[in-house]
Protein backbone atom coordinates (compact mmCIF):
# COMPACT_ATOMS: atom_id res chain seq x y z
CA UNK A 1 0.00 0.00 0.00
CA UNK A 2 1.64 2.74 -1.01
CA UNK A 3 0.22 6.36 0.99
CA UNK A 4 0.86 9.76 -1.57
CA UNK A 5 1.00 12.90 0.41
CA UNK A 6 1.03 16.11 -0.69
CA UNK A 7 2.24 18.88 1.58
CA UNK A 8 3.90 21.72 2.48
CA UNK A 9 6.47 22.07 4.79
CA UNK A 10 5.11 25.73 5.98
CA UNK A 11 1.41 24.19 6.15
CA UNK A 12 0.59 23.92 9.76
CA UNK A 13 -2.42 21.30 8.88
CA UNK A 14 0.09 19.07 6.96
CA UNK A 15 2.80 19.03 10.24
CA UNK A 16 -0.59 17.79 12.22
CA UNK A 17 -1.76 15.31 9.40
CA UNK A 18 1.54 13.90 9.71
CA UNK A 19 0.90 12.99 12.99
CA UNK A 20 -2.49 12.43 13.34
CA UNK A 21 -1.32 9.54 9.90
CA UNK A 22 1.88 8.48 12.09
CA UNK A 23 -1.37 7.34 15.29
CA UNK A 24 -3.41 5.96 12.92
CA UNK A 25 -0.04 3.64 11.17
CA UNK A 26 0.55 3.38 15.36
CA UNK A 27 -2.57 1.25 14.90
CA UNK A 28 -3.08 -0.10 11.70
CA UNK A 29 -2.60 -3.77 11.63
CA UNK A 30 -0.73 -3.71 8.14
CA UNK A 31 1.58 -0.68 8.42
CA UNK A 32 4.56 -2.96 8.14
CA UNK A 33 2.64 -2.70 4.09
CA UNK A 34 2.89 1.13 3.90
CA UNK A 35 5.20 2.98 1.97
CA UNK A 36 5.22 6.79 2.38
CA UNK A 37 6.17 9.17 -0.55
CA UNK A 38 6.04 12.77 -0.14
CA UNK A 39 4.90 14.95 -2.77
CA UNK A 40 5.08 18.61 -2.89
CA UNK A 41 2.92 21.72 -2.86
CA UNK A 42 3.23 25.24 -2.70
CA UNK A 43 1.07 27.58 -0.44
CA UNK A 44 2.90 30.35 -1.13
CA UNK A 45 4.28 30.01 -4.59
CA UNK A 46 4.57 33.94 -5.66
CA UNK A 47 6.77 34.75 -2.36
CA UNK A 48 10.33 36.04 -4.16
CA UNK A 49 13.12 33.57 -3.61
CA UNK A 50 15.46 33.80 -1.00
CA UNK A 51 12.83 36.48 0.94
CA UNK A 52 11.61 35.43 4.75
CA UNK A 53 8.43 37.23 6.14
CA UNK A 54 7.49 36.83 9.97
CA UNK A 55 4.79 34.88 9.33
CA UNK A 56 1.90 36.54 11.34
CA UNK A 57 2.77 39.99 9.65
CA UNK A 58 2.49 37.81 6.08
CA UNK A 59 -1.25 36.71 7.07
CA UNK A 60 -2.05 39.74 8.51
CA UNK A 61 -1.04 41.74 5.52
CA UNK A 62 -2.89 38.98 3.22
CA UNK A 63 -5.88 38.06 5.42
CA UNK A 64 -6.42 41.22 8.30
CA UNK A 65 -6.85 40.76 11.97
CA UNK A 66 -8.66 37.34 11.65
CA UNK A 67 -5.01 36.02 10.85
CA UNK A 68 -4.25 35.74 14.67
CA UNK A 69 -7.71 34.22 15.79
CA UNK A 70 -6.26 31.72 12.97
CA UNK A 71 -2.98 31.14 14.11
CA UNK A 72 -4.18 30.90 17.62
CA UNK A 73 -6.65 28.15 17.31
CA UNK A 74 -4.23 26.52 14.82
CA UNK A 75 -1.47 26.58 17.80
CA UNK A 76 -3.69 25.05 19.68
CA UNK A 77 -4.61 22.03 18.08
CA UNK A 78 -1.46 21.30 17.12
CA UNK A 79 -0.39 21.27 21.04
CA UNK A 80 -3.07 18.35 21.19
CA UNK A 81 -0.69 16.11 18.58
CA UNK A 82 2.31 17.28 20.48
CA UNK A 83 3.37 20.14 18.52
CA UNK A 84 4.77 23.30 19.18
CA UNK A 85 3.56 25.39 16.23
CA UNK A 86 5.16 28.90 17.29
CA UNK A 87 3.38 31.14 14.95
CA UNK A 88 5.60 34.14 16.40
CA UNK A 89 8.77 33.22 15.13
CA UNK A 90 8.18 31.58 12.01
CA UNK A 91 9.04 32.90 8.60
CA UNK A 92 7.06 32.79 5.32
CA UNK A 93 9.29 32.08 2.54
CA UNK A 94 9.24 30.44 -1.21
CA UNK A 95 9.64 26.66 -0.29
CA UNK A 96 10.72 25.63 -3.60
CA UNK A 97 14.30 25.24 -2.47
CA UNK A 98 13.24 22.90 0.65
CA UNK A 99 10.77 20.83 -1.88
CA UNK A 100 14.10 20.45 -4.50
CA UNK A 101 15.88 18.65 -1.12
CA UNK A 102 13.33 16.94 0.14
CA UNK A 103 13.06 15.28 -3.11
CA UNK A 104 16.71 14.75 -3.10
CA UNK A 105 16.12 13.23 0.89
CA UNK A 106 13.88 10.85 -0.35
CA UNK A 107 16.13 9.80 -3.37
CA UNK A 108 18.60 8.98 -0.82
CA UNK A 109 16.18 6.94 1.41
CA UNK A 110 15.88 10.45 4.09
CA UNK A 111 12.60 11.34 2.61
CA UNK A 112 10.66 11.06 6.05
CA UNK A 113 13.25 12.16 8.10
CA UNK A 114 14.42 15.13 6.30
CA UNK A 115 10.08 16.20 6.02
CA UNK A 116 10.19 15.70 10.00
CA UNK A 117 13.68 18.32 10.19
CA UNK A 118 11.74 20.62 7.67
CA UNK A 119 8.76 21.20 9.70
CA UNK A 120 10.13 21.16 13.13
CA UNK A 121 12.72 23.94 12.24
CA UNK A 122 10.01 26.16 10.62
CA UNK A 123 7.27 25.33 13.15
CA UNK A 124 8.83 25.39 16.41
CA UNK A 125 12.59 26.85 15.78
CA UNK A 126 11.90 29.64 13.34
CA UNK A 127 14.05 28.46 11.18
CA UNK A 128 14.51 30.55 7.44
CA UNK A 129 14.00 27.45 4.75
CA UNK A 130 14.82 29.61 2.20
CA UNK A 131 18.66 30.08 3.42
CA UNK A 132 20.82 27.30 1.55
CA UNK A 133 23.04 26.84 4.43
CA UNK A 134 20.21 26.36 6.97
CA UNK A 135 18.63 23.60 4.25
CA UNK A 136 22.28 22.05 4.30
CA UNK A 137 22.29 21.94 8.13
CA UNK A 138 18.95 20.30 8.73
CA UNK A 139 19.24 18.34 5.87
CA UNK A 140 22.61 16.83 6.99
CA UNK A 141 20.72 16.38 10.18
CA UNK A 142 18.14 13.88 8.45
CA UNK A 143 21.12 12.34 6.97
CA UNK A 144 21.47 13.90 3.85
CA UNK A 145 24.90 14.70 2.72
CA UNK A 146 25.88 18.22 2.62
CA UNK A 147 28.22 18.19 -0.19
CA UNK A 148 25.17 16.77 -2.07
CA UNK A 149 22.44 19.06 -0.86
CA UNK A 150 24.99 22.06 -1.35
CA UNK A 151 25.15 20.72 -5.24
CA UNK A 152 21.17 20.48 -5.64
CA UNK A 153 20.58 24.11 -4.17
CA UNK A 154 23.15 25.56 -6.11
CA UNK A 155 21.64 24.71 -9.36
CA UNK A 156 17.89 23.81 -10.56
CA UNK A 157 17.78 19.82 -10.01
CA UNK A 158 14.72 18.60 -9.05
CA UNK A 159 12.67 21.25 -10.20
CA UNK A 160 11.20 19.51 -12.58
CA UNK A 161 10.11 17.40 -9.88
CA UNK A 162 8.64 19.46 -7.97
CA UNK A 163 6.44 21.11 -10.45
CA UNK A 164 5.18 17.84 -11.83
CA UNK A 165 4.08 16.87 -8.24
CA UNK A 166 1.98 20.32 -8.12
CA UNK A 167 0.34 19.77 -11.66
CA UNK A 168 -0.30 16.16 -10.63
CA UNK A 169 -1.82 17.32 -7.34
CA UNK A 170 -4.02 19.67 -9.20
CA UNK A 171 -4.89 16.84 -11.64
CA UNK A 172 -6.40 15.24 -8.52
CA UNK A 173 -8.24 17.93 -8.21
CA UNK A 174 -6.94 19.20 -4.31
CA UNK A 175 -6.26 22.91 -4.45
CA UNK A 176 -4.93 22.73 -0.91
CA UNK A 177 -3.07 20.80 1.65
CA UNK A 178 -2.44 18.30 2.96
CA UNK A 179 -3.91 15.73 0.69
CA UNK A 180 -3.12 11.90 0.69
CA UNK A 181 -3.51 9.63 -2.36
CA UNK A 182 -3.47 5.93 -1.54
CA UNK A 183 -2.28 4.00 -4.31
CA UNK A 184 -3.86 5.99 -6.37
CA UNK A 185 -7.34 4.53 -6.24
CA UNK A 186 -8.08 6.67 -2.39
CA UNK A 187 -8.37 10.56 -2.03
CA UNK A 188 -8.13 11.85 1.61
CA UNK A 189 -8.32 15.61 1.23
CA UNK A 190 -7.18 17.56 4.72
CA UNK A 191 -5.94 16.61 8.73
CA UNK A 192 -8.18 14.23 9.40
CA UNK A 193 -8.52 12.89 12.95
CA UNK A 194 -6.86 9.82 13.59
CA UNK A 195 -9.64 7.47 14.00
CA UNK A 196 -10.69 8.65 9.91
CA UNK A 197 -7.06 7.92 9.25
CA UNK A 198 -7.05 4.44 10.23
CA UNK A 199 -10.72 3.52 9.22
CA UNK A 200 -9.83 5.17 5.39
CA UNK A 201 -6.51 2.78 5.82
CA UNK A 202 -8.63 -0.31 6.77
CA UNK A 203 -11.34 0.52 4.13
CA UNK A 204 -8.46 1.18 1.83
CA UNK A 205 -6.95 -2.36 2.56
CA UNK A 206 -9.77 -4.26 2.70
CA UNK A 207 -11.51 -3.26 -0.20
CA UNK A 208 -7.88 -3.95 -2.18
CA UNK A 209 -7.28 -7.02 -1.03
CA UNK A 210 -10.90 -8.51 -1.79
CA UNK A 211 -9.87 -7.02 -5.55
CA UNK A 212 -6.60 -9.05 -5.70
CA UNK B 1 -12.80 29.32 5.89
CA UNK B 2 -15.70 28.95 3.77
CA UNK B 3 -16.68 25.57 2.37
CA UNK B 4 -15.56 26.82 -0.75
CA UNK B 5 -12.42 27.19 -0.01
CA UNK B 6 -11.97 23.95 0.80
CA UNK B 7 -9.95 21.58 -0.87
CA UNK B 8 -11.80 19.25 -3.56
CA UNK B 9 -10.78 16.10 -4.72
CA UNK B 10 -11.42 15.11 -8.29
CA UNK B 11 -13.23 11.90 -6.88
CA UNK B 12 -16.08 9.86 -6.67
CA UNK B 13 -18.51 9.04 -4.06
CA UNK B 14 -19.92 5.44 -3.39
CA UNK B 15 -21.15 3.98 -6.52
CA UNK B 16 -20.67 7.02 -8.63
CA UNK B 17 -18.26 8.03 -11.20
CA UNK B 18 -17.04 11.48 -12.14
CA UNK B 19 -14.62 12.07 -15.16
CA UNK B 20 -11.74 14.00 -14.79
CA UNK B 21 -10.91 16.65 -17.43
CA UNK B 22 -8.46 15.25 -19.62
CA UNK B 23 -8.56 11.75 -17.68
CA UNK B 24 -4.73 12.47 -17.20
CA UNK B 25 -5.05 10.35 -13.58
CA UNK B 26 -7.53 7.72 -12.45
CA UNK B 27 -10.48 8.45 -10.34
CA UNK B 28 -10.26 8.83 -6.48
CA UNK B 29 -12.76 7.67 -4.57
CA UNK B 30 -12.94 9.94 -1.52
CA UNK B 31 -12.53 8.25 2.23
CA UNK B 32 -12.67 10.38 5.50
CA UNK B 33 -14.39 13.41 6.12
CA UNK B 34 -14.66 15.37 3.33
CA UNK B 35 -14.92 18.82 5.94
CA UNK B 36 -11.45 18.00 7.38
CA UNK B 37 -8.77 20.70 7.84
CA UNK B 38 -6.67 22.21 5.03
CA UNK B 39 -4.57 25.19 3.79
CA UNK B 40 -5.73 26.45 0.80
CA UNK B 41 -3.62 29.72 -0.50
CA UNK B 42 -1.70 30.09 2.44
CA UNK B 43 -4.95 30.01 4.83
CA UNK B 44 -5.53 27.61 7.16
CA UNK B 45 -8.52 27.98 9.41
CA UNK B 46 -9.52 25.72 11.71
CA UNK B 47 -13.14 23.96 10.88
CA UNK B 48 -15.70 25.13 13.53
CA UNK B 49 -16.21 21.28 14.78
CA UNK B 50 -12.56 21.22 15.32
CA UNK B 51 -12.35 24.25 17.54
CA UNK B 52 -12.44 23.24 21.23
CA UNK B 53 -15.70 24.18 22.90
CA UNK B 54 -16.16 25.12 26.33
CA UNK B 55 -16.99 23.13 28.53
CA UNK B 56 -19.50 25.07 30.83
CA UNK B 57 -21.14 22.71 34.15
CA UNK B 58 -24.51 21.72 33.98
CA UNK B 59 -26.55 23.65 36.85
CA UNK B 60 -29.77 22.74 37.64
CA UNK B 61 -32.76 23.87 34.92
CA UNK B 62 -30.19 23.95 32.21
CA UNK B 63 -32.09 20.88 30.54
CA UNK B 64 -35.49 23.23 30.92
CA UNK B 65 -36.62 20.81 33.65
CA UNK B 66 -37.53 22.11 36.94
CA UNK B 67 -37.24 19.17 39.70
Amino acid sequence: MKIEIWSDVVCPWCYIGKRRLEHALGEFEHADEVEIAWRSFQLNPDTPPGTAVPTKEYLVQRFGPQASQMTGRVAALGRDEGLDLNFDTSLTVNTLDAHRLLHLAADLGAGDAAKERLLRAHFTEGADLSDPETLVRLAGEAGVDSDRAREVLAGTEYADAVRSDIELAQAFGATGVPFFVIDRRYGISGAQPAEAFLQALRTAYAEETQDA
Amino acid sequence: MSKDQRATVASTGPGEAVPLPGGAVPLLRTLGDANAAVCVDGFCEVPPRQEAVPVQEATPGDDGSHE
